[in-house]
Order: structure tokens, then C-alpha cells, then sequence
């Protein structure tokens, strides 16, 4: 069965829990929370499936892993007891230098080491398999010698991991780098994709830049709708907003609107 | 050995030691409480855990009016054409006003609390105790009352010795009551409040997250905040005269931090940080 849900974020906390009954699936940010409020993520957990997603471990990078997150993450997952715990194919630092973004890594085959080496590290202290996500990028990283969906493809081979797409991270670097995004969905194994971020995010010139400030996009929902077709498995959608909050009629309506897609694309695939 | 046989300074030593003793006992016993269970996120079944029958009342008139099933008009309430209700308390709400009426029918009819005590069975099978029950003050009066008696006891054997000097002894009885006080407070106290505390943490604070609401255009977020924090978060709402709460009176409880039915004070840190909005890009 499909899931679909939402990122836990504090502004849409009353509206998250107001509506279990239309949120299957709620995704919380791993943090140093105060053991109040992991207590309470805790029963959050109780209530309904909850998935824990990192944004700052840098996975996919030659350089090692930070042990302190790494350790954070672990934490937060034993505290939660997620049902999965996630993290991007990103670096977010170098030579020492937090750069405090999610930047895409140089698609190469040392980049492809470096996450199979961190992903072992984080599979031995935080004790499972994350699931890894595609990240947006505003540049074409420097240092490639392959593309988006053969190096996903590669990394989710090298890693075993599975893959966490996101449709807008996907759609953006499409848009940006003007290639057919499903290219993505023909070079990953269906089977591999674990669960699906959509959100939006708006034009910068030629560019699209992922900033989850804004309604899902239509091409986003046709991208939900043609991994539904393709994925043998039952997948969990997750909707991501990060600010601007709209009320959250307007946000379950986002949530409908992606069940629908799920539905449109479960259809094609029984057809 | 009696203690009261002893000597003024020897008793207030063995007085020091006894206070010392049912502390570290105390402690000892919420060091080691079982973790605090869980309770569904049902905003009438909180509302109840939280404020009891009326508590539960009064939320589900504040959901109804936001939903347009019911209608205000002054202080009087008013089913609305086609009202519909979800759970049996909400029915038993749009029975009891088929008459227009003020809150304080539905308030204080026997059906409707019937309908919200039904609530507590459903808290029970949880396993959670009434609101009322607060093991930090049950714990209190233990150890306070057994530092009182032997005081009192070692009061009147002085007395009936013609002796007075007993202002030491009045000192450590009153430093000992402080000192239960503080450590007992230090506990875990009721179920509910726990499972409050719990929900006040995830929503953070009450007034910042109702301010983003919009009147009639709730979903279910509104019975939430007020399941947790009261409906007074509501007060700018167009219906809240007509189910403003009367002021709490100051209990043990909501001394000890759980508001019952104001407005709800921050809570805590920030829940699902990083990535904020506005950073001009998250990639992922």
C-alpha cells in the first residue's frame, strides 16, 4: 500500500497532528534535540510511522564521515525508533570547511568509494542501512565523468543502499541541465527506490533552484505518477516544505493530489 | 535505640538524618519509574486527560464552530443546518443545543459530560490515570508527613517537659518541608501532564503556532492546540465569547508548570531544525 506524508516541521506541527487520519508517513530531521523533545518524538514515533532524514553527515565525499553526527544520528534513531532513517549523496564540507549546503559531489568513481566507505561507516554506528537521496545542485559539479543517473546508479550498486528520489531534486536538475528526467527512472532498478520526496521550488533564469519554499510543481506530480508505474513496491511519498508555510488545507490538497498520482500511476502499471 | 530519648542536639542530628534518609528514598524511587507510556494523539481524549469532562466540552464546541457545524451568535450557540458530528461527545453537543443556548448548557448537561466521561474509560485502557491523580504530590505528603509527625511528636514531649528552646527543630521541620518539596517536584509527575509536556514539546509554542491559523479554515490542527494548551489561544476568534473559559484556580499541577486552560507558554527548543526556510536552496 502507498504512503504519503509530510516533513515534520514545527510550524506544521499542530496541522501534522491534527490530520493523522490523511498523513500516513511523518519525516523528522535528525538534530540534537533535548531529551524532552526526543521523548516526544518518541510517542510521535508511537503514533504514527516516522522516518528520520539527515542533512549534514556528507556522505558522499572522500573525505570520512564526521563521527560527532554520525553519533548524533545514532542517537536519534535509538531514541525514535524510526521505521528508516535516510541521507543525501552530498559533501557537505571539505578540506576541513563546512561549506553549510548540500552540495553535489563530482560524479566520479572516487566520489562513488568515498559514500561506499562513509555508508559502511554509518551502517556499523547507527546500526541499519540508510536510504540515500539525490540531491539538487545549481552547478554542473566539477571533477564528472559521468552522469546524474549513472552515477545514482552506480552509487546505489556500490553502496547496496536504496535510493530515497527526490522527484524535485530530479525535476531541478533536469530543468537546469536541460536532460529527459527519466532517464533517472530508466537507469535505477525500480526496486531500489525506497521512498520519494516531492516539494517545489522556483525559476532562477534557466535554473531551478530546490528551495521548498513552494507548492509541488505539475511535472513533479507526472514524475510521482511514472515511478508508481515502474516501482513493484508499495513507496512512500514524502512532501517537503520548509517555510512559507501555507495553511494546511492547502498542503493536505498537495498530499491528495500525490495520492492521486500514485493511483494514476499504479493504474498504468496494472494496465 | 528511641529517638526520643535522645538528647535537644543529638535529636536534631538524628532529625538531619532521618530528612536525609526519606529523600534519598524518595529519589531513589523516581530514578527507577517505568518509562511513561504513550497516549493516542485524540484531541478530546488529551482535552479530557488534560482538564477532565468540561475540559473535553469545551473543545469539541471550539471544533464545531470552526467547522460550521455549530454557530454563535453573542453568547449564545446555535446547531447549523446539516450539522454532522464525528464522535459521539460532538453528538451529544448538537443534541443538547437543538435549542439555542450558552455554553454553559452543554457545560454542565448530564449528557454531554456522560458523552466526555466516557473519555476516561478510554484513558484508563491506556492506562492512564485521572488528571488528578499526581504521584510528585502523593509522594509529598508522604515523606512530609512523617518528618511532621516526628517533629510534632518531639514538639509535644518537649512542651510537656516545661522546655521552649525548640527553634532549631522548627528550622529543620521547615528546611525539610522545602527540601521534600523541591525533590518530589523534581519527579515525574501525573501520566497526563507527562503526555502533555510531551505534546506541548512537539507543537512548541502555543500562541506563535495558533497566530498561523486562520479562522474557519482549520483543519484539525485548532482541537489540537487547544487539546493541549486550552481554548483560551483562541481568544481573537470571531465565536470565543461564547466559550471563554473562567479563570483556572492555581492548583499543585498548575503551579508546577501544566497550565490547564490559558494560554500555553513556550516549550522548548526548536523541533525540525536545520534547513529553514528561506536559506535559498536546500538540494535536498
Amino acid at each position: 500500500m502507498d504512503r504519503v506524508g509530510i516533513g515534520w516541521r514545527r510550524e506544521l506541527a499542530a496541522g501534522i497532528l491534527g490530520n493523522l487520519d490523511r498523513i500516513d508517513v511523518v519525516e523528522v530531521l535528525a538534530a540534537d534535540y533535548p531529551r524532552r523533545e526526543l521523548n516526544a518524538l518518541r510517542s510521535l514515533a508511537a503514533t504514527v510511522p516516522v522516518h528520520v532524514h539527515g542533512t549534514d553527515l556528507g556522505l558522499a565525499s572522500s573525505e570520512p564521515a564526521d563521527e560527532r553526527r554520525l553519533s548524533r544520528m545514532a542517537r536519534v534513531v535509538a531514541a525514535i525508533e524510526p521505521e528508516a532513517w535516510s541521507e543525501h549523496l552530498a559533501f557537505v564540507r571539505g578540506g576541513g570547511v563546512e561549506i553549510g549546503h548540500l552540495a553535489a559531489p563530482p560524479r566520479s568513481a572516487a566520489s562513488i568509494d568515498g559514500a561506499a566507505r562513509n555508508l559502511a561507516r554509518a551502517r556499523a554506528v547507527v546500526g541499519c542501512d540508510p536510504l540515500v537521496e539525490n540531491v539538487a545542485t545549481l552547478i554542473d559539479p566539477p571533477g564528472s565523468d559521468m552522469d546524474e543517473p549513472a552515477f545514482i546508479a552506480a552509487a546505489l550498486e556500490a553502496t547496496g543502499c536504496a535510493l530515497l528520489l527526490d522527484l524535485h531534486n530530479l525535476y531541478a536538475n533536469a530543468t537546469s541541465f536541460n536532460w529527459d528526467p527519466r532517464a533517472m527512472l530508466d537507469a535505477i532498478p525500480p526496486a531500489r527506490i525506497g521512498a520519494v520526496h516531492i516539494g517545489g521550488g522556483r525559476r532562477l533564469g534557466a535554473r531551478v533552484l530546490d528551495d521548498h519554499l513552494h507548492a509541488v510543481p505539475d511535472p513533479v506530480y507526472s514524475l510521482l505518477a511514472e515511478v508508481a508505474a515502474r516501482a513493484p513496491g508499495p513507496l512512500t511519498v514524502i512532501l517537503e516544505r520548509d517555510g512559507r508555510y501555507p495553511p494546511m488545507p492547502d498542503l493536505l490538497a498537495e498530499l491528495d493530489r500525490a495520492r492521486a498520482a500514485l493511483r494514476l500511476g499504479r493504474a498504468r502499471r496494472a494496465a | 535505640m528511641n529517638p526520643f530519648d535522645l538528647a535537644g542536639p543529638q535529636f536534631l542530628v538524628f532529625y538531619v538524618a532521618l530528612t536525609t534518609a526519606a529523600l534519598l528514598v524518595v529519589a531513589i524511587v523516581q530514578l527507577r519509574e517505568p518509562p511513561r507510556r504513550s497516549l493516542p494523539l485524540d484531541p478530546y481524549l488529551i482535552a479530557y486527560a488534560r482538564g477532565g469532562a468540561e475540559e473535553a466540552v469545551r473543545v469539541a464546541l471550539l471544533s464545531l464552530l470552526d467547522r460550521g457545524q455549530l454557530f454563535a451568535s453573542g453568547e449564545l450557540l446555535a446547531v447549523a443546518p446539516g450539522a454532522s458530528a464525528r464522535r459521539p461527545l460532538e453528538r451529544a453537543i448538537l443534541e443538547e443545543l437543538a435549542q439555542p443556548a450558552p455554553a454553559a448548557g452543554p457545560l454542565a448537561s448530564g449528557k454531554c459530560r456522560a458523552a466526555a466521561d466516557r473519555l476516561a474509560a478510554e484513558l484508563e485502557r491506556h492506562g492512564v490515570p485521572p488528571p488528578s491523580f499526581d504521584p510528585r504530590r502523593t509522594r509529598f505528603f508522604a515523606v512530609a508527613g512523617v518528618l511532621s509527625a516526628v517533629a510534632g511528636l518531639r514538639v509535644a514531649q518537649a512542651l510537656s517537659r516545661g522546655r521552649t528552646n525548640l527553634g532549631f527543630l522548627f528550622v529543620l521541620w521547615f528546611v525539610s518541608m522545602l527540601l521534600a518539596y523541591a525533590v518530589t517536584r523534581a519527579g515525574r509527575g501525573s501520566a497526563t501532564e507527562g503526555i502533555i509536556e510531551d505534546l506541548k514539546a512537539l507543537l512548541g509554542a502555543g500562541e506563535a503556532a495558533a497566530a498561523r491559523l486562520v479562522p474557519f479554515r482549520t483543519t484539525g490542527d485548532a482541537e489540537m492546540l487547544a487539546a493541549a494548551y486550552g481554548v483560551g489561544l483562541f481568544a481573537a476568534y470571531p465565536y470565543f465569547a461564547a466559550i471563554k473559559p473562567p479563570p483556572a484556580p492555581a492548583t499543585w499541577v498548575a503551579t508546577a508548570g501544566s497550565d490547564s486552560s490559558s494560554c500555553g507558554s513556550s516549550c522548548g527548543s526548536s523541533c525540525g531544525g536545520g534547513c529553514g526556510g528561506g536559506c535559498g536552496g536546500c538540494g535536498g
